[in-house]
């Protein structure tokens, strides 16, 4: 392979640019909108971003033949140079600016970039079709090109610290998108809300990072690179941190807490509970921003970082025990919440909580390849339920209630299509979509998991296929909501660009699971040797087995559950709105109530504003500024102090208060002759 | 003037004194001959220029002759005595007082171009307080003895009670008085260990020289070298005299950084006094203080400064946490600012307090970007109440619409605060957790927390004056910000960027001054041939080959 030497470097020094080039972009953007007010045309806006994001496709995409032409399916490293460092001896803390690509990053890469690049061609339909004005294409621009670029970013880190800087990235471009029509009080609330909960987030992470960072300082072995901390993480197995008294005392392991950081940090960019509620909020900006957010951006990259880590987690059982809890508890309430919002937006939402909620249980029971299979079915199905979802929205000229549509399978034939054949594959019917992926992961909760978890993503999964059906029933079927005249819309299918980008996406989610036909699949249609599954592709990147432990009868079994339960949740949802509609509230107050708990996300954010927020503010403004502050320091130090001191001083003084210059100087020059009198003597 | 080589930073400090100086001779000239007085654009340009001359001097001739793998100050020159025996100022730099130098010398002329509307009458005056508080806080940073220190530190204080007593809004005479009495404390808690350690010289070396190294003096440069008479460093001080005058020194120094709960004057000065003032007090007085510290408090008191520690790192957290909090609840822009820079202060001391290499770093790096970013925000204040004359939060909203680009630039500088990657603020941030991991670990998570809180409060306040719609009719007709403060803006925002996205040539110069303090402490062991001061400029070997830190 000597001769082929040069060529590899080459291609080692092009992975910077996969994550550089949409980055470069969105700087170039943010320069032209928020420094020289350069108004460009959206199509050359738009030609911009692309340009960069098509480069970085084709980048990724031969990367992976680069990886997959490897020997050893080994990491491929680009060192840009060095970048930050400090401190001596052990505690060295030093990060190099350098980017891996292995078979973990290379799959995300492609995937990230090609929804992108669909979501960007649909994006262009919309300029097109006249619906986003100049001004507004070009910030969409630069955020979108700053939300990919940031998750390259994190996808490629070579180190710890700068996968925080994609991490934050990601999260800031994600806040920025929620307050996209910033003029509006809702969309600025929420945007507050996603930052809030984003910060929870990057706090847990980098105390994570610090925290191991100073396990391996603390065993002479420092060590940022994902390479260097899983060569060297071991150490640390028994190591313990004192906790402080008032937490019990005692000893915790290390690795546990550093666990239960990254599970943290995982579950509010993946909104799982009880830190979800961000999520239905952020989902209000533009389409194309929230199918990015809710697809490969945002929450990839809270599962990644638990991925990525995965060799780590495997000596943090609590913290992977919590997050099969937290999966499996944000899987049923999500799924109760998304089966009863009468919101279009927040059941995207909510169906997307409870999706991660699956991936999370998967990477808790210990099968980070089976969670990975899943996430990239979620990404490519629910690019495509959001974007389909809204074409219906910008029909409805931004209306999302579901109360206030029916009927549109009429005169949106296309459109009703795109997103029946999206539904089906969020859902997992079988052979589209997310089902293979969903089925692995009812394989491995059987295999390794609790009763209870297998019950609870049962009733989620059905609950999920309720809410999914109930929605797309209520907006295309049914009758047409009597409307005002003045209300009545004209709701036609789109075309160009639009179809382009959702027809490519719509092929892509119909066939994401049946690239992968795990071991077991590829028996039963007479493969005796294993195909190279994405399990088995990234079995040397990440912890745990490529493909579930149970085979036979009970997977069989297994496989039968998972179709039984989401035809069941489908079927549940035609006979109950497949001619009626939305049924209206339900006579039983009880029962209302309790829905209405549920649409609101149980409360919680509402709950953290009464019991945190509110008394913390009180007690500041209360105690600390009006007590503290204005009286004590104000009144009694202050101008106590100062009321003595003008008495006695600033009488003698005035005499030399004029206010002209010259005297002040001459008082300088004084004074300056009086000190080096004093320096002298 | 000098016998050493090298004068550059006589120069530096001297210019915007000898300048101001000969703005005074002028105003006699005048006023006795009775002639005309030039227009106040003259002045102006006179100040703007000097000060632009000042940091065009800095750069050429300190910042990019300085050698960064060198352990210890450079540039080393003084006026007076030519022994170490005698009196005399002792000026120098290391890494740390480079980056305070190049902050303050930079923000002199942005101070003077973001106070347009304040000084109506008397620019003459004005320029020449402002280029005297220049010239006396170039000085702080660059003392290398306690004369110096002490002489510039209290020179600092004229032109600042000058300003904000002659040119600040309503209160301001209530607010000097206040700004008078704290620093006086100051001053008095200074000259009083100055005064024992004279006595101490005196006693223990035979003079009562106070510098801090062993400059060469006039005899080595005419070749016949004589024996050291010995520096503060070399004193022995009993561990009880160390108790008490490291904790004089430092209240002394902590009111000007200011920290809890010495912060009392800050926020009714940052209300009064005219955004010049506000971006000088955020930069470079309150980076004397830190200058004092790193330089003089803990080399001369090592044993007191350890045993210190933990008091130290919780005021400082209990600091960033109390004035978050309060900052939560204020209602006016420049007072929620002041607060801003209260709890940075805090984490600064939380740095300076871990004593190690990486918290010490990062405090230097969290001052000097919050110190950019603060000056930054002012600047928008400033322009904000020059359009809409208020700075009370409820008289915003919504100003994204009309004014997009200060939008953009206040975004940029509340993520700096916050400790955003990508921006200055977050290096510094990182490199005082890594420090202060060493010290305490529940004591950095505590740290985390209060920079979450941080966050929360600069957020509301972007939202509550850029977010939402516009309610008030006199915000819609906003003018943006016009060409010079959008220039003013860019050049505080580009160190910001560079520090955030490539670090590297700061912490290379940061971090061997912070090697030398520690080695003054005994925490660190140097080669010995490494610590020699730099005289002549000349390259010294490495710092790879520092020794490893020892457990503390």
């Amino acid at each position: 392979m000597n001769g082929f030497d040069w060529d590899e470097r080459l291609t080692a020094s092009l992975i910077r640019w996969i994550a550089l080039l949409p980055l470069l972009a969105a700087l170039a953007h943010a320069a032209m909108i928020g420094l020289l007010r350069l108004q460009i045309a959206p199509r050359t806006v738009w030609l911009v971003s692309s340009a960069a994001l098509v480069v970085s496709f084709l980048l990724s995409s031969a990367a992976i033949f680069d990886i997959v032409g490897g020997d050893s399916l080994g990491p491929i490293v680009d060192r840009v140079g060095p970048w930050l460092g400090g401190g001596v001896g052990e505690r060295n803390f030093s990060a190099d600016l350098s980017l891996r690509l292995d078979p973990l990053s290379s799959v995300f890469c492609v995937v990230v970039t090609s929804v992108a690049l669909a979501v960007y061609a649909y994006a262009l339909g919309r300029i097109q079709s006249g619906a986003l004005p100049g001004d507004r294409v070009h910030r969409l621009f630069a955020l979108l090109d700053l939300l990919v670029g940031s998750t390259l970013v994190l996808l490629l880190a070579d180190n710890l610290i700068l996968f925080f800087f994609g991490w934050t990235g990601v999260g800031v471009a994600s806040q920025l998108l929620a307050s996209f029509d910033y003029e509006s009080e809702q969309a600025s609330r929420s945007s507050a809300t996603t930052f809030v909960v984003g910060r929870v987030g990057d706090l847990a992470l980098l105390a994570s990072i610090l925290l191991l960072f100073d396990g391996l300082a603390r065993s002479r072995a420092p060590a940022l690179s994902f390479a260097g901390v899983e060569a060297a993480y071991r150490l640390l197995a028994g190591s313990q941190v004192e906790l402080p008294l008032w937490l019990g005392g005692g000893g915790f392991p290390l690795l546990e807490l550093v666990g239960g950081g990254l599970a943290l940090a995982a579950m509010t960019k993946c909104a799982q509970l009880p830190l979800h509620f961000w999520l239905p909020g952020a989902s209000q900006g533009p389409s194309t921003a929230t199918a990015l957010i809710h697809s490969v951006t945002t929450v990839v990259a809270g599962t990644y970082v638990l991925l990525r880590c995965s060799f780590l987690l495997g000596e943090a059982p609590v913290a992977m025990g919590g997050l099969v809890v937290v999966g499996a508890a944000t899987v049923v309430v999500a799924g109760l919440a998304a089966a009863t919002q009468l919101d279009l937006l927040r059941i995207v939402a909510y169906s997307t909580s409870a999706a991660l909620g699956f991936v999370l249980i998967g990477i808790g029971l210990g099968a980070p390849s089976t969670a990975t299979f899943l996430l990239l079915s979620h990404a490519y199905t629910k690019a495509q339920l959001v974007l389909a979802l809204g074409i219906v929205q910008a029909s409805q000229k931004g209306e999302t209630d579901l109360r206030r549509m029916g009927g549109l399978a009429r005169s949106m034939r296309w459109t009703h299509a795109m997103a029946a054949i999206a539904t089906l594959a969020v859902i997992g019917l079988p052979p589209i979509g997310t089902f293979f992926a969903l089925e692995e992961l009812f394989a491995q909760v059987v295999a390794e998991g609790h009763p209870a978890v297998f019950t609870a993503c049962i009733a989620g999964q059905l609950l999920l296929a309720f809410a999914l059906v109930r929605a797309h029933l209520l907006i295309f079927w049914g009758a047409r909501p009597s409307l005002g005249e003045s209300e009545a819309r004209v709701a036609q299918d789109p075309a160009g660009m639009i179809q382009y980008g959702l027809t490519t996406l719509a092929v892509m989610s119909i066939c994401v699971g049946m690239l992968s036909p795990s071991q077991f699949w590829g028996s039963l249609v007479g493969i005796e040797q294993p195909m190279d599954t994405v399990g088995r592709f990234l079995a040397g990147t990440i912890a745990g087995p490529p493909d579930p432990g149970i085979e036979g009868a009970l997977r069989w079994q297994t496989i039968g559950a998972v179709v039984l339960c989401t035809l069941a949740g489908a079927g549940w949802a035609f006979q109950r709105h497949a001619r009626h509609g939305h049924r209206g509230p339900f006579r039983l107050a009880a029962l209302e109530h309790a829905t209405q708990a549920l649409r609101e996300g149980l409360y919680l954010e509402q709950a953290f504003d009464r019991v945190l927020v509110r008394p913390l503010r009180g007690f500041s403004s209360l105690l600390l500024a009006g007590v503290f502050e204005a009286r004590l320091l104000d009144r009694v130090v202050v101008s106590g102090g100062a009321g003595l001191a003008r008495r006695v001083v600033w009488s003698g003084l005035r005499r030399l208060q004029n206010g002209r210059v010259q005297s002040y100087a001459m008082l300088g020059v004084i004074a300056l002759l009086l000190s080096l009198v004093w320096l002298a003597g | 003037m000098s016998h050493l080589p090298d004068p550059i930073l006589l120069f530096v400090v001297a210019l915007p004194a000898v300048v101001a100086l000969a703005l005074v001779t002028i105003g006699f000239v005048q006023t006795f001959t009775g002639m005309t007085p030039l227009p106040e654009r003259v002045w102006r340009g006179v100040g703007l220029g000097t000060g632009f001359a000042t940091f065009a001097l800095t750069l050429v001739g300190v910042a990019w002759r300085f050698d960064p793998e060198a352990i210890g100050v450079q540039f080393v020159t003084g006026v007076g005595g030519a022994l170490a025996t005698e009196p005399r100022i002792l000026l120098g730099v290391d890494g740390i007082g480079l980056c305070f130098v190049l902050a303050t010398a930079g923000l002199a002329p942005l101070a003077i171009l973001a106070s347009r509307p304040d000084s109506a009458d008397s620019v003459r005056s004005w320029i020449f307080v402002v280029l005297m508080l220049e010239s006396s806080l170039l000085g702080t940073l660059t003392s290398l003895n306690l004369h110096a220190f002490l002489f510039f530190w209290a020179q600092t204080l004229l032109p600042i009670l000058h300003w904000l007593g002659r040119w600040g809004g309503e209160d301001r005479g209530r607010m000097a008085t206040r700004v008078w009495v704290t620093e006086s404390v100051g001053l008095a808690g200074l000259l009083f260990v100055a005064f024992a350690l004279a006595e101490m010289s005196e006693a223990q070396l035979g003079h009562a020289g106070l510098d801090l190294i062993d400059a060469p003096n006039a005899a080595a440069a005419i070749g016949t070298a004589i024996a050291s008479p010995g520096t503060l460093l070399d004193l022995r001080i009993a561990a009880s005299d160390q108790r008490w005058l490291f904790g004089i020194l430092v209240v002394a120094l902590v009111t000007r950084l200011p920290l809890v709960p010495l912060h009392f004057w800050l926020p009714g000065a940052h209300a009064t006094s005219p955004t010049g003032l506000s971006i000088l007090l955020a930069t470079g007085f309150a980076q004397t203080a830190a200058i004092g510290l790193l330089r003089f408090a803990l080399p001369l008191f090592p044993e007191a400064a350890l045993e210190a520690r933990p008091i130290l790192a919780l005021v400082g957290i209990a600091a960033l946490g109390y004035a978050s909090l309060v900052a939560l609840v204020q209602k006016e822009l420049n007072r929620l600012i002041a607060y801003t820079s209260i709890g940075h202060a805090g984490f600064a001391m939380f740095g300076i307090a871990t004593m190690n290499v990486q918290g010490l770093t990062g405090a230097v790096v969290q001052l000097l970007t919050h110190g950019l970013a603060t000056a930054g925000i002012f600047v928008m204040i400033g322009a904000l109440a020059l359009r809409r004359g208020t700075t009370e939060v409820a008289a915003f909203g919504g100003l994204a619409r009309p004014m997009p680009v200060c939008a953009a630039f206040f975004g940029l500088m509340v993520f700096s605060l916050m400790g955003f990657p990508l921006l200055g603020g977050f290096i510094g941030d990182l490199f005082v957790l890594l420090g202060s991991l060493d010290l305490s670990r529940e004591l950095s998570v505590a740290a985390l927390a209060a920079m979450g809180v941080a966050a929360a409060y600069l957020l509301w306040v972007q939202r509550r004056v850029f977010f939402g719609p516009v309610e008030e009719p006199a915000n819609r007709g906003l003018i943006d910000l016009d060409r010079t403060e959008r220039a003013m803006l860019l050049a505080i925002a580009i160190p910001i960027l560079a520090i955030g996205v490539y670090p590297n040539p700061l912490l290379r110069r940061v971090e061997p001054a912070v090697l030398e303090i520690l080695h003054q402490m005994g925490r660190v062991s140097l080669p010995e041939s490494e610590i020699v001061p730099v005289v002549d400029g000349a390259s010294r070997s490495a710092i790879a080959s520092a020794g490893s830190e020892e457990p503390g």
